[in-house]
């Protein structure tokens, strides 16, 4: 017989690139249910293809269940009927949203549709005592950390703020128990998306991007910078700059990263001409992955650089241009396509 | 139409924390207090909305101790119609879910037509509380809104919210309907003297459990489900840790620590970046576009 309620982690699905967030969210869920003596499942919102359920699974997953449409992924108002109905009927102890748009909201609501306790932007997670789940968060900006329990209402909601997973839990792969939810027990929601405008990506906030091209005296000119735009563009980044770029008057002030500039910490920084100078340094050191294309070998950027390319930008980006240029007009007419039958499936309902 | 907007008092973020570590949470000398900056974003949005729509009124309404109101004055100077203390000793102590029975039951009351909030306290940072609101009401919220219109004879809205990676996604939302609004989406406007004057003496409403109709066990610490164990020191960031290589000579490690971790020891001793990439810079596209797909960028 079972304990304690099984653990839950819900996050969102999605095509292509393994959907990280559910499989560390699942990871961390049975971690918590293997304390508990317990079982985690997981709800995927959105799209789950049989490779992200084998993934969940090895994470130690029992069941999966599958909110599958698509279509409304930037709006919790859909999900939140569903999602109370599903934890009512399963009754689990724990339930762990990721610290996505989709996921806060979702978690909130939820949690006020359940009358009950839900704490953000969690960094560590613990079973206490009783079975309590003691909950880690940074309060105050940051400067502050506290600790929170929510010791009689259930089932404890939490946000977890991403973090390395142990990448193999060391449960036993098995085949997880997929349950697909009907389509109707979605209801459509109030409020419509009339459209997702894309970010510019020379207006765009800095700290926003999660891409970041920068450049600096190595660009030459405004005409450098073109092709700086054009990358950022296709990778759905913003452009940034090192102090000389912006003191030759090559790009605005605002696109500063370094010491007298902004601080961003983006999954990707192309550094395009920049040697790397500690003053820039200090602004884009938070970066996950940082791409340098120098001509100089010796420059420090190459020390900090995940990857290193040895030549002039203005020989290397415009073939890169070239072919994301392809791969993006592709997508884009597959992704026509797409909402054509989107359009479609909305009429249907 | 009848505006409400939620604004809190918050800590100071401009001032440091005074700590005391243990469970006895935050040392009793009173934190230095001010209003949040998303709410006063919220403020001055519900105030554009009422320069251009007439008969249009704005209350603010702030959950919190008596303590609150000279920050509710600075909200009717700014140009506030109404302010609404919303405290009762049972309120204290309450977590997101209390708070936000609370600011429905009120904004119920008032039969507001739109309910605006900040997105996130800067001191508690769930931002929680107006997605709360909005179930409680049973309304539709929109979250991480930057720019708001009125359409169709202000019976819905077009709203702009923030999305990841810079976009922006345009909303259609029907009213009544609740929102939370980014910070910097326009300062509140700056008060007349006069104003002040007037604020100074304004009545300010206090209302409680009876006149909201809330019972004590619902609200506040008795009514909140999350409870606060243990405040104490930010734990560092290891990540951001540097701590230069101790195998390094003194001058090495002295470069290494005024570089900020940059400088590596002199010599071409890159063991730790293998993909150097020199050449025709066809070879350079090439691998740059095949890291950039392996590492799933594009």
């Amino acid at each position: 017989m079972r304990v304690h309620a099984p653990v839950w982690a819900v996050a969102e699905g999605g095509s292509g690139r393994l959907p990280e967030l559910a499989v560390s969210l699942t990871a961390e869920a049975s971690r918590l249910a293997g304390q508990l003596g317990t079982e985690a499942d997981t709800v995927v919102v959105g799209n789950c293809e049989d490779e992200l359920v084998r993934a969940l699974g090895s994470r130690g997953a029992t069941h999966v269940f599958v909110a599958g449409w698509s279509a409304a992924l930037h709006d919790s108002d859909a999900y939140v009927p569903l999602l109370t109905a599903l934890i009512r009927k399963h009754r689990p102890s724990v339930v762990l949203c990721g610290t996505t748009i989709l996921g806060r909201e979702l978690a909130a609501r939820v949690a006020a549709c359940l009358g009950t306790g839900l704490a953000s932007d969690c960094t560590d997670l613990e079973i206490g005592p009783g079975g309590v789940l003691r909950m880690s968060r940074t309060a105050y900006g940051g400067r502050a950390s506290c600790t929170v329990v929510c010791p009689q209402a259930r089932p404890q909601m939490a946000t977890l703020r991403p973090r390395p997973f142990p990448t193999d839990c060391g449960a036993s792969i098995r085949e997880p128990q997929v349950i697909r939810l009907e389509a109707e027990s979605i209801t459509s929601p109030r409020t419509r998306v009339e459209r997702v405008v894309q970010g510019d990506p020379l207006t765009m906030d800095l700290v926003e991007a999660d891409v970041v091209v920068a450049g600096g005296r190595g660009v030459g000119g405004r005409e450098g910078f073109e092709l700086l735009l054009e990358l950022a563009s296709l990778l759905g980044g913003a452009v940034a700059a090192s102090r000389v770029a912006v003191d030759a008057g090559w790009v605005p002030y605002h696109r500063q990263v370094g010491q007298s500039g902004r601080t961003v910490a983006p999954s990707l920084y192309i550094a395009c001409g920049i040697s790397g100078a500690p003053h820039h340094i200090v602004g884009m050191r938070g970066a996950g992955t940082v791409v340098s294309i120098n001509t100089d070998r010796h420059a420090p950027i190459v020390d900090l650089a995940d990857m290193a390319v040895v030549a002039d930008l203005r020989d290397v980006l415009p073939p890169v241009l070239a072919r994301l240029r392809e791969d993006t007009s592709r997508a884009r007419s597959a992704g026509m396509s797409a909402l054509g039958m989107l359009a479609e499936s909305r009429e249907d309902r | 139409m009848r505006i409400a907007v939620c604004v809190t008092r918050v800590v100071d973020p401009s001032e440091a924390m005074p700590f005391q570590v243990g469970p006895a949470a935050l040392s009793g000398e009173p934190l230095p207090r001010c209003l949040n900056a998303a709410d006063l974003s919220a403020l001055e949005q519900a105030l554009r909305i009422r320069d251009r729509l007439a008969g249009t009124m704005v209350t603010v309404m702030s959950l919190g101790p008596p303590e609150c109101e000279p920050l509710l004055r600075e909200c009717l100077a700014a140009g506030a119609d109404e302010a609404l203390l919303l405290w009762d000793s049972a309120f204290e102590g309450g977590d997101t879910l209390a708070t936000a029975r609370v600011l429905s039951r009120a904004a119920q009351q008032l039969r507001a037509d739109l309910v605006l909030c900040g997105r996130l306290a800067t001191d508690g940072a769930t931002g929680q509380t107006p997605l709360q609101i909005g179930e409680l009401m049973g309304l539709p919220v929109v979250s991480g809104v930057v720019h708001l219109e009125l359409q169709d004879s202000a019976s819905s809205l077009l709203v702009h919210r923030k999305l990841d990676r810079g976009c922006r996604a345009v909303i259609r939302c029907p009213l009544p309907a609740v929102l939370a609004l980014e910070p910097g989406t326009g300062p509140l406007r700056y008060p007349r003297l006069r104003d002040r004057f007037q604020a100074w003496q304004a009545q300010i409403e206090r209302w409680g459990c009876q006149r909201l109709g809330l019972r004590p066990e619902e609200v506040g610490e008795r009514g909140s489900c999350v409870q606060v164990i243990e405040v104490g020191p930010a734990k560092p960031d290891l990540h951001g840790l540097f701590v230069p290589d101790n195998g390094l000579s003194g001058m090495e490690r002295w470069q290494a620590v005024v570089s900020g971790g940059l400088a590596g020891p002199a010599g071409p001793s890159a063991e730790r970046h293998p993909p150097l990439i020199e050449g025709p810079p066809e070879v350079g596209a090439e691998r740059l576009l095949s890291f950039l797909v392996e590492e799933g960028f594009v």
